[in-house]
């Protein structure tokens, strides 16, 4: 009996599987382990958490250090999208009459252009979305809270269809604003530098963004001077996926002074 | 010549007539960028050209072109009838159908999402319905491809597959393995939602399945270059392949390292999780393997043949080689666009690197370079290597097939340098005009222009090519080799001619490779879509 080593092409195989066992061994070392403790250490996450997250098992936690709260929970899901289908504007004028009037006016403008804004040339979705975040709060708001919480969803969606199908206020202030050029250039064009993109890349009616993207003319400028400002500290919240933050963070006061009084006239188009 | 010469000429002219097609629609692509005025010039007609534009080149051409040339190379290195040639003839008819379908839609303006077709955008059913056809046809000569391998292993026990017949079975197990993706998202999510089924997407599902095919197809495409660099050109250099133990392994390791990396296309989406992308960037790495393992054999197998030509010294070896043969010549340059592309794809496969790069010009420019140029320039060499033996007759004129490789490489390198350079600068991909009178962009405009030449290039050396493939048929009958019948086709011989391993005359070993290796990298990032259930998008119809 003569001790044969193994045929040489065993040999091979063996080390085949070995060398690509040993290189997907190294890359899930490296991936699922090393990688996740050490970046999640600079996040302030603990190794557990860490090691969840790379490989997906808890996807929402949220980094203490980089945290955005998880918000606005308005989906433009199919159910949504069919509910606000159904949206009855009739039976909104009636809601309109009896509850939003004293304050948004049966047009939808406004009773004091300092507090409240006007909600006319509204998308229906961009109105349905502000009254569910009122309502679940991910959108604060003293005044509005209460009214939100007495609406069930048919009821925002017939409010959305009737407001979302009423034209734009008349101006008051018929004249074009003389604004700088940089600012004109943040609407249009937004600023490289910064990393900011065109206010009307997602504000101007037809301009293809973000679903809920509410139209900004004719607004009051004090109600966009707030907002701007609550979405840059932080106070408002309800932005997916911290679009407005992001952007309102990087604007200096005389731009948001200068950005609100833009949108008050009628230079800019529908 | 092959007795499936017909069947072979088909598949190639089909490929070729929708390369040509695509070439035109390209250069008028590049123009409306450009500063100049174009005609038809509008978004949609834009997007109508660029959807036409990427599935002629991506799925037409290619698909085609590799059953074509499989079954050439079934044939000729077997030294066997291909099984069920009636079958092949279905298959290239189904796919014929499908091709119309995609042409259909697209021109008419009911599907233009892009040959990727970004969920949830969703074109007319017909279109999807048309893929699939060439996919379903595409699995026919895989299955082909397989049973004649089989065949010759029982007729000749105990020798090692062919080389050449090697290689084309690994494309088509590869290609086996590449189309589950797409055609799980096709079946399962797109056409559903086409048909109006369903009205919303998941996207994130979209995209995971997508990747699954995203880098192994272009190894798909890559492949049929890989077999010229092995087994033609170290022939016509008068050489020898350095180590066919060495092909063997690099082509079983496209097969394995092609496939779990593809989320690497993914780097920037927010659903797959992070430990994935970053096990799949690791192993991406991993594929650098077999293109260095190619770069060194087929350079040494090139040295081979320089030095048995009298080639003396370190580099002298290289002026002995036979640049005149065209073969020889793609070969060159394939290489040299090879450097280029091979440097883009390690910006690109790298996490941080990416990021910078991330839906600008650059990855437009990079896969323009590297499939464009460095396999598309192997196909052509292909084809002039065996229409002769396609037609019996002999090449026409030599000089313009030179003429025409050449004219190809340097409009490529015009055409995406400078395309590259302007989406290192942040140009977007996927935008159909841009406002020159802006001060921020007004200086693209020269390297926009350079683009556009190099595009006008591409276009006469493709015209040049069709012509000079179309002249074998049309020749006079003085050139026909009826009456001296051709050499049949030799492919190049190993150096040291040893035993292979059983386990590189098959693929059941690397099979089982790729089916842990795939359920590692793929199994949660798919199971995570029905574990979290992320909201889905709501279907965006473009069908007019
Ligand atoms: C008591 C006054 C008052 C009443 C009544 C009232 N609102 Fe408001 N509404 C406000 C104020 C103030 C705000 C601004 C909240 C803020 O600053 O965050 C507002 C904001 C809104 C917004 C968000 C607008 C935007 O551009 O984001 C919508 C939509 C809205 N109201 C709809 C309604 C509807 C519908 C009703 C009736 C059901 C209604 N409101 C009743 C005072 C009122
Ligand atoms: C990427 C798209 C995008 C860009 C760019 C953008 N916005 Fe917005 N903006 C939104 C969306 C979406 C909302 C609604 C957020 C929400 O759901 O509360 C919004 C909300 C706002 C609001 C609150 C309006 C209201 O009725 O409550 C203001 C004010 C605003 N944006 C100003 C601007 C200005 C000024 C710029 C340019 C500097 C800008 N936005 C750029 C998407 C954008
Ligand atoms: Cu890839």
């Amino acid at each position: 009996m003569d001790n044969k080593p193994n045929p040489p092409r065993d040999t091979f195989s063996g080390k085949v599987v070995g060398t690509i066992g040993a290189s997907a061994l190294l890359a899930g070392l490296l991936a699922f382990i090393v990688i996740p403790t050490v970046t999640g250490r600079e996040d302030g996450l603990d190794v557990f958490t860490a090691l969840c997250r790379a490989i997906g098992l808890t996807v929402e936690a949220p980094s203490p250090v980089n945290g955005h709260t998880a918000g606005s929970t308005v989906a433009l899901d199919p159910a949504t999208s069919a509910l606000l289908a159904g949206g009855d504007p009739e039976k909104g004028a009636v809601i309109a009459g009896d509850v939003c009037v004293s304050c948004h006016l049966t047009n939808g403008d406004t009773s004091d252009p300092n507090t409240i804004p006007t909600i006319t040339g509204q998308s229906a979705r961009a109105i349905y979305k502000q009254l569910r975040d009122l309502k679940t709060g991910a959108r604060e708001s003293e005044v509005m809270k209460p009214i939100a919480d007495g609406l069930d969803e048919k009821q925002m969606s017939d409010l959305a269809a009737y407001f979302g199908g009423l034209s734009p206020r008349n101006f008051d202030n018929p004249e074009v604003i003389a604004i700088s050029e940089r600012t004109r250039a943040l609407i249009e064009k937004g600023d490289a530098s910064r990393a900011l993109p065109a206010c009307a890349a997602c504000h101007e009616a037809r301009a293809g963004g973000p679903w809920e993207a509410p139209n900004l003319t004719g607004q009051y400028p004090s109600y966009i001077d707030a907002q701007l400002k609550a979405y840059a500290e932080g106070k408002r919240r309800n932005d997916l996926y911290a679009r407005m933050r992001i952007i309102a963070k990087k604007l200096t006061p005389q731009e948001m002074r200068e950005l609100s009084a833009y949108y008050n006239a009628p230079a800019y188009p529908f | 010549m092959p007795r499936l010469n017909r069947l072979i000429l088909a598949h190639l002219w089909t490929a070729f007539a929708a390369f040509g097609g695509a070439l035109i629609l390209g250069l008028w692509q590049m123009w409306v960028r450009s500063p100049f005025a174009a005609p038809l010039s509008s978004s949609e007609n834009y997007f109508i050209s660029v959807t036409a534009h990427g599935s002629a080149m991506g799925y037409v051409l290619t698909t085609f072109f590799i059953m074509g040339f499989g079954y050439f190379v079934a044939e000729t290195a077997l030294k066997r009838p291909v099984p069920f040639p009636r079958l092949a003839w279905a298959g290239f008819y189904a796919g014929i159908v499908g091709v119309a379908l995609v042409v259909g839609t697209v021109v008419s303006g009911r599907a233009t999402v892009l040959f990727t077709f970004y969920p949830p955008l969703t074109a007319s059913p017909w279109f999807y319905v048309g893929l699939v056809l060439v996919v379903v046809s595409s699995w026919v000569w895989c299955a082909l491809m397989l049973i004649g391998m089989g065949q010759w292993k029982r007729e000749n026990p105990g020798k090692s597959v062919p080389l050449a017949m090697f290689a084309t079975t690994a494309n088509a197990v590869l290609w086996l393995w590449t189309t589950v993706g797409v055609a799980a998202e096709i079946l399962f999510v797109m056409l559903p939602a086409a048909f109006g089924l369903t009205e919303a997407v998941d996207v994130g599902l979209t995209r995971t399945l997508f990747s699954w095919t995203l880098h192994a197809i272009v190894y798909f495409w890559l492949i049929p270059a890989y077999i010229a660099f092995y087994t033609m050109a170290p022939q016509k250099a008068g050489g020898r392949l350095y180590s066919d133990m060495m092909a063997r392994i690099s082509f079983v390791a496209f097969l394995i390292y092609g496939l779990p990396v593809g989320l690497h296309h993914l780097f920037m989406d927010p659903h797959p999780a992070t430990g994935f992308k970053a096990v799949q960037m690791v192993l991406t790495v991993l594929v650098a393997v077999p293109t260095l393992l190619t770069v060194f054999t087929v350079c040494a197998s090139m040295e081979i043949a320089g030095r048995l030509r009298g080639g003396k010294g370190l580099l002298g070896w290289v002026g002995a080689l036979p640049w005149k043969e065209p073969l020889v010549l793609a070969t060159g340059l394939s290489f040299f666009m090879l450097w280029f592309g091979g440097f883009g794809g390690l910006i690109n496969m790298s996490y941080g690197m990416n990021a910078m790069v991330h839906n600008t010009s650059w990855v437009t420019a990079h896969f323009h370079m590297i499939f464009g140029g460095s396999v598309v320039i192997m196909y052509f060499a292909i084809a002039y290597e065996i229409w002769p033996k396609l037609t019996g007759r002999a090449a026409p004129c030599v000089a313009h097939q030179r003429v025409q490789l050449w004219s190809w490489a340097i409009g490529m390198m015009i055409l995406s340098l400078p395309w590259h350079l302007l989406g290192m600068f942040g140009q977007w991909r996927r935008v159909a005009q841009f406002d020159y009178s802006d001060p921020t962009i007004s200086w693209w405009a020269p390297w926009m222009t350079a683009s556009l030449i190099g595009g006008a290039i591409l276009v006469a050396s493709g015209a040049l090519f069709i012509w000079n493939l179309a002249r074998f048929h049309i020749a006079d009958r003085a050139q026909r080799l009826d009456a001296a019948p051709m050499e049949p086709m030799q492919y190049a011989v190993a150096l040291h001619p040893g035993s292979t391993p059983a386990a590189l005359n098959g693929f059941r070993l690397w099979n089982i490779l790729v089916l842990v290796l795939m359920t590692a990298a793929y199994a949660l990032p798919i199971a995570h879509s029905f574990i979290v259930n992320p909201p889905h998008a709501l279907v965006h119809r473009v069908n007019g």
